[in-house]
């Protein structure tokens, strides 16, 4: 089929469905009028509406207050146990350093005896110092006491190790 | 589709951009017949859908009145306009289509105007192959050779260049073709 044949068929087609009959122009005119007026209103309502939404979630917006306590409990006891944690390694540093300024004494007097002594005087103090030095060791200087007072019982180094180990049994 | 307007028509094409009620009035009166055709055939010779479809172009028109300018008559402003409230009317049927399939179904029964009785039976299969064209084709076809609108103001009418405007003209025509000859 070419073209021209095409166009005259299409033609004739067309021109067999008549075309619908016109509305009365006036009629139309005002029902367009009244559609574009109702929907000028719908679209002046809908932005009131979004614009009231929009404000009311604004309003309403949870506070950083809120939004902290509202954070996950598990990471709230994680943070409570790491401050204990904290606590406790305070603590330990404190008793630490209180053990250690005490033992300095005691090793400062030890070694004032062993200087100008007897032999035996002298051993007795060592094995004391080493007592006292191995302080922090409780069954170390149970035993290092003891072979001071098993040894050299006559010695002023027995005696403190007698003290020392009655003070030792006391605490437990 | 000529696209010449009056002299006379000026004066109205400026009351209808400032928006005086009569002028409304005055621009269906005389555009009516051009509006009305053309949606006619683009809806796939539809009495149904023309009659709401004329109505939306000039609450189209009315409503964006402000964006025409003297560039252009008015007629070729409403053919814009009808056209591109037909595509958007054939977008909100394929979405109905598809979410509403069967209700649509019925309802495409009632729109399609039906073929005349005593109508030859040739002019019956060309109309049915038309209406079975691509609605992008169909509308192709309509501006060419029912409009007989050039090229060149179809492409602009589209927003097409010219050498697509005319790859569907071809495609359209080889679609009848193939089918008319088929139905032969």
């Amino acid at each position: 089929m070419i073209q021209h044949d095409l166009k005259i068929s299409l033609k004739q087609a067309d021109a067999a469905f008549s075309a619908p009959p016109l509305q009365d122009p006036t009629t139309l005119a005002r029902r367009v009028q009244q559609t574009s007026r109702n929907r000028s209103s719908f679209r002046a309502l809908a932005a009131v509406l979004i614009t009231v939404g929009i404000g009311t979630l604004t309003l309403h917006r949870p506070s950083h207050l809120t939004v902290s306590t509202a954070t996950d409990p598990r990471a709230d006891l994680q943070n409570i146990r790491h401050e204990i944690a904290m606590h406790e390694q305070t603590t330990r540093d404190l008793l630490q350093a209180e053990h250690l300024e005490h033992t300095a004494g005691r090793i400062a007097i030890a070694r004032e005896l062993s200087t100008g002594r007897t032999a035996a005087e002298r051993a007795a103090s060592a094995l004391l110092w080493q007592a006292e030095h191995e302080s922090l060791h409780p069954g170390q200087s149970l035993r290092a006491y003891s072979d001071v007072v098993h040894y050299f019982p006559d010695t002023f180094s027995a005696n403190i190790a007698r003290q020392r180990l009655q003070q030792l049994q006391k605490e437990g | 589709m000529k696209a010449d307007v009056p002299r006379a028509t000026t004066s109205l094409e400026q009351r209808f951009r400032t928006g005086v009620p009569a002028a409304l009035t005055e621009v269906i009166a005389i555009h009516q017949p051009l509006v009305s055709r053309l949606v006619y055939r683009l809806t796939a010779w539809s009495r149904t859908d023309t009659e709401d479809i004329v109505q939306e172009v000039f609450v189209n028109a009315l409503r964006s009145r402000k964006t025409f300018d003297a560039r252009s008559s008015l007629a070729t402003w409403l053919t814009r306009i009808t056209i591109n409230t037909c595509c958007t009317e054939r977008r909100k049927r394929l979405l109905r289509t598809r979410y509403w399939k069967r209700l649509l179904t019925s309802q495409s029964q009632s729109i399609s105007s039906p073929p005349a009785a005593d109508l030859h039976e040739d002019i019956q299969q060309t109309m049915t192959e038309l209406r079975r064209l691509p609605a992008t084709y169909r509308e192709a076809v309509v501006l060419r050779y029912l409009e007989e609108m050039e090229i060149d103001d179809i492409a602009r009418l589209l927003n097409l260049s010219r050498p697509a405007v005319e790859v569907r003209l071809h495609r359209a025509r080889a679609m009848l073709r193939t089918a008319l000859l088929k139905g032969d």
